[in-house]
């Protein structure tokens, strides 16, 4: 069996220190760094999605990596900077074209490939060198690229001057419905989790519950790259495993929350393009930790 | 009960069943055995619904198999197959509490008894100091073992156990037959066990089902296997011996030379 590390950390001051650290980030933001109300609300449900989306309730089989990892966050983005330069610029339209993106690349990979958590890696790994690529050529060759606006695409909503009180509450509101959702489902996401042969014994057709699995997550995700871009969570997801759920659910919530509030905060002070580069540094540097320390999971 | 009836299946142009009829009573521990690619996976597959024949059909309590509910029947059959948790970072509990999801409402919570259930099989099968810990981080026999405590706990009908004995060590399958013996004690459930370990079948069934070319060349008590059938069907010298505590038959085979 594989030696754990005893950790010894309560899982009630772990979840105080989360909820603190994410309510002070919060503030700071608000109070010190004159974000807008609405775009640090918009943030916040983002980070609300990118842990519907990541398993952050019902531990689902993505959770080995977040959407810069598996490439959704590429996906959508190279769907919604096609639509910038070719169709529209109306926040709506970036949306619709970028999740439209996104949804076809996980149902790709995810249904009709049935990539595994490592595989998935690779792919995202793919699909972020081809955007690499294409905004390299893009950036050099065309004379009329915005390189503000591609940016803003990578740091989400909060770079756009569209954020209002409205949007902010809707996607807020759907968000929490969401997570209420994974939370109440969580044991038939979970059996959904375990492939076609625990998912049928459990009474479900597994093709059509994987289905909509998938598109429940590419909802979700689709929302947290729309709201925060690439900023969505490179830590916090997956508290240990062996504390009770609430705790589990609320510490990654909390730390989510608070890494996206920090990077925000860092984009009061550096350009945005660093704060990008720092987020995808994040999360690379997490999966390979997950690798390096926990190794292989056996299923990968 | 259970009864296939003319049950043919050809799989990748080979033909595994011909006809193949056979039922199987309440309160048994049934065997399956049979030489390598003689079907008995497949038969358990046939029973399940995941693979479908030909033709003929399979009858759960005197109707097709295709007229029950995916859930009625999901309560009606389990199996273990070997395959893997696809998820490794459940708890040994999670996991197992996933085995009454047939049993619970869609979005309702696990009922105590349902917890209760898996109290009592982490402790049959000995998961009880593994049962917080996640499945990525168990050593193969104790997966293993957390699979087959998965089909118990679901309390079927009708109980089916591919290659039961595979990877787990001598304790596991003292546990798995004392686990086996309880389940089709009050003789309301059925409990099919296809294996490739004769003393296995031996020792814990009540029948024994050789299968040989897709068709069954023995049906009897396990005492009625011998060296002869040994050899006819698996080409291999043994030595039968009895068990000298319940006089059922014990294959040795001979040191290789």
């Amino acid at each position: 069996m594989t030696p754990k590390i005893d950790r010894k950390v309560s899982p009630t001051a772990a979840c105080a220190a989360a909820m603190a650290v994410s309510a002070a980030l919060i503030a700071t933001n608000i109070f010190f760094a004159h974000h807008d109300a609405a775009t640090v609300i918009a943030c916040i449900a983002g980070s609300v999605f990118y842990c519907v989306a990541y398993g952050a309730p019902s531990v689902g089989a993505q959770s080995g990596g977040s959407y810069i990892i598996t490439g959704e966050a590429a996906a959508w983005t190279a769907g919604a900077l096609m639509t910038v330069m070719l169709f529209a610029t109306a926040p709506a339209a970036i949306f619709i074209t970028g999740a439209a993106f996104l949804m076809l690349y996980l149902l790709y990979t995810g249904y009709y490939l049935n990539l595994a958590v490592r595989q998935q890696a690779h792919a995202g790994l793919a699909a972020g060198s081809i955007l690499a690529v294409f905004l390299f050529f893009i950036a050099f060759y065309d004379s009329s690229f915005n390189h503000e606006g591609a940016v803003s695409l990578f740091a989400g909503i909060k770079a756009r001057p569209f954020v209002r009180a409205w949007p902010a509450a809707v996607f807020s509101a759907i968000s929490c419905g969401m997570l209420a959702f994974a939370i109440f489902a969580r044991h038939e996401i979970r059996l959904a989790t375990h492939g076609r042969f625990y998912c049928e014994g459990g009474g479900f057709m597994h093709a059509r519950t994987r289905l909509l699995y998938l598109c429940a997550k590419g909802a979700a995700s689709s929302c947290a790259v729309f709201l925060i871009g690439w900023l969505g969570g490179g830590v916090g997801l997956l508290y240990d495993r062996r504390a009770p759920y609430r705790s589990r659910v609320v510490i990654d919530i909390g730390s989510t929350i608070a890494y996206t509030q920090v990077l925000l905060l860092a984009g009061a002070v550096v350009p945005d393009t660093i704060v990008v580069s720092i987020a995808i540094i994040v999360s690379s540097a997490r999966g390979m930790r997950r690798q390096a320390y926990h190794g292989a999971p056996v299923y990968d | 009960m259970i009864e296939l009836r003319d049950i043919s299946l050809t799989f990748r142009d080979v033909p595994v069943f011909a006809s193949l009829s056979l039922s199987f009573d309440a309160g048994s521990i049934c065997g399956i055995i049979g030489p390598s690619g003689a079907g008995k996976s497949m038969l358990l597959n046939i029973i399940t619904g995941s693979v479908h024949p030909q033709s003929g059909q399979v009858l759960l309590g005197g109707l097709p198999l295709p007229a029950h509910a995916t859930r009625a029947r999901a309560r009606a059959i389990a199996a273990c197959n070997g395959a893997r948790p696809g998820n490794p970072h459940d708890t040994v509990r999670e996991f197992l509490l996933l085995a009454r999801m047939p049993h619970k409402k869609f979005l309702s919570p696990f009922s105590d008894y349902d917890y209760q259930v898996v109290d009592d099989y982490l402790d049959a099968f000995g998961l009880r100091d593994f049962a917080n810990e996640t499945l990525g981080g168990l050593s193969g026999c104790t997966l293993r073992k957390a699979g087959l405590a998965h089909a118990f706990i679901g309390e079927p009908d009708v109980l089916l156990l591919d290659d039961p004995t595979s990877g787990l060590d001598m304790s596991s399958i003292a546990q798995m037959q004392r686990a086996l013996s309880r389940f089709t004690m009050r003789g309301k459930r059925i409990a099919v066990a296809a294996s490739n370990d004769l003393n296995f079948i031996a020792q814990t069934a009540d029948r024994a089902i050789l299968l040989s070319r897709g068709a069954v060349a023995l049906d009897a008590t396990p005492e009625a296997l011998d060296a002869a059938i040994i050899k006819k069907y698996f080409n291999a010298d043994v030595l039968v011996s009895r068990n000298i505590y319940n006089g059922k038959p014990e294959f040795h085979l001979f040191p290789a030379t």
